[in-house]
């Protein structure tokens, strides 16, 4: 088909059309303009805000929540672990300090390496 | 989705954040402020993991009798003022003294006595087998 035919083919539709439309019954017209419009809002529902087109664009990596998961777990693993092994640690050092710090002994007498050294000939002898 | 992802990346950078922060003096409750007052001129100076190791200690503060109570805060200060390294050797020794058999853990305190009553001299030599 030529443009002029093409032309040609869609005012007669355009008019066609338009005569349908002014033969339908105005129930049926609602119900039509009512369609068109819940489609024309469905599209613009579709269209992602600026803050998402960002987003996207900065984590192309991440298809969907699954896959963002998976890297947030991986990430905390070794936080995890760290953390683990840090409390343990403290935990440690808490139970130790406590009773070092209340016992009858002074600080003194375990920072001085040559007591333990004299207790174990002090012994012996 | 790009809300849940955001939530995501954002959790992700300030859970460790979360997690390692120890308090400062004004976070502390009152009962913990109470227990480590002698803490109270060093605390901004010190590491996190120093903070909690003393907060751990002030938990189990309200368990100590009350002499147990003066000694932990008489000595906390003098504690602190040490060096790690210090400190380390201190547990070490601890440890050790604390395994002995029983007999001779209970004369502990007298026979630092009898040790600290010595001349320094004397005791270097009887700490190396030269009584």
């Amino acid at each position: 088909m030529n443009p002029h035919a093409e032309d040609h083919f869609g005012y007669r539709l355009v008019r066609r059309l338009g005569q349908g439309a002014r033969d339908l019954q105005p129930h049926t017209r609602n119900r039509l303009d009512d369609a068109r419009r819940r489609a024309l809002q469905a599209h613009r529902r579709r269209r992602k805000t600026l803050g998402e087109v960002l987003l996207s664009r900065l984590t192309p990596a991440l298809p969907d929540w699954r896959a963002a998961l998976a890297m947030v777990v991986v990430l905390l693993m070794p936080v995890a672990g760290e953390h683990f092994h840090t409390a343990t640690r403290v935990t440690q050092l808490q139970e130790v300090d406590t009773a070092l710090l209340i016992d009858d002994l002074p600080i003194d007498a375990y920072l001085d390496t040559e007591f333990r050294a004299w207790l174990h000939h002090a012994s012996q002898s | 989705m790009a809300a849940s992802r955001l939530a995501v990346l954002i959790c992700t950078l300030l859970i460790p954040a979360a997690v390692l922060a120890a308090p400062t003096w004004n976070e502390l409750s009152a009962a913990q402020r109470q227990a480590l007052a002698p803490l109270a001129g060093e605390w901004a100076a010190m590491d996190n993991a120093g903070r909690q190791t003393w907060i751990g200690i002030a938990e189990r503060y309200d368990r100590l009798t009350p002499a147990e109570q003066g000694r932990l805060q008489q000595r906390m200060r003098e504690w602190a003022q040490l060096s790690p390294d210090e400190r380390e050797r201190a547990r070490d020794q601890y440890r050790a003294l604390r395994s002995m058999p029983a007999e001779q853990r209970e004369s502990l305190h007298d026979e630092w006595k009898r040790y600290r009553s010595l001349p320094p001299e004397e005791r270097r030599r009887a700490s190396e087998g030269n009584p």
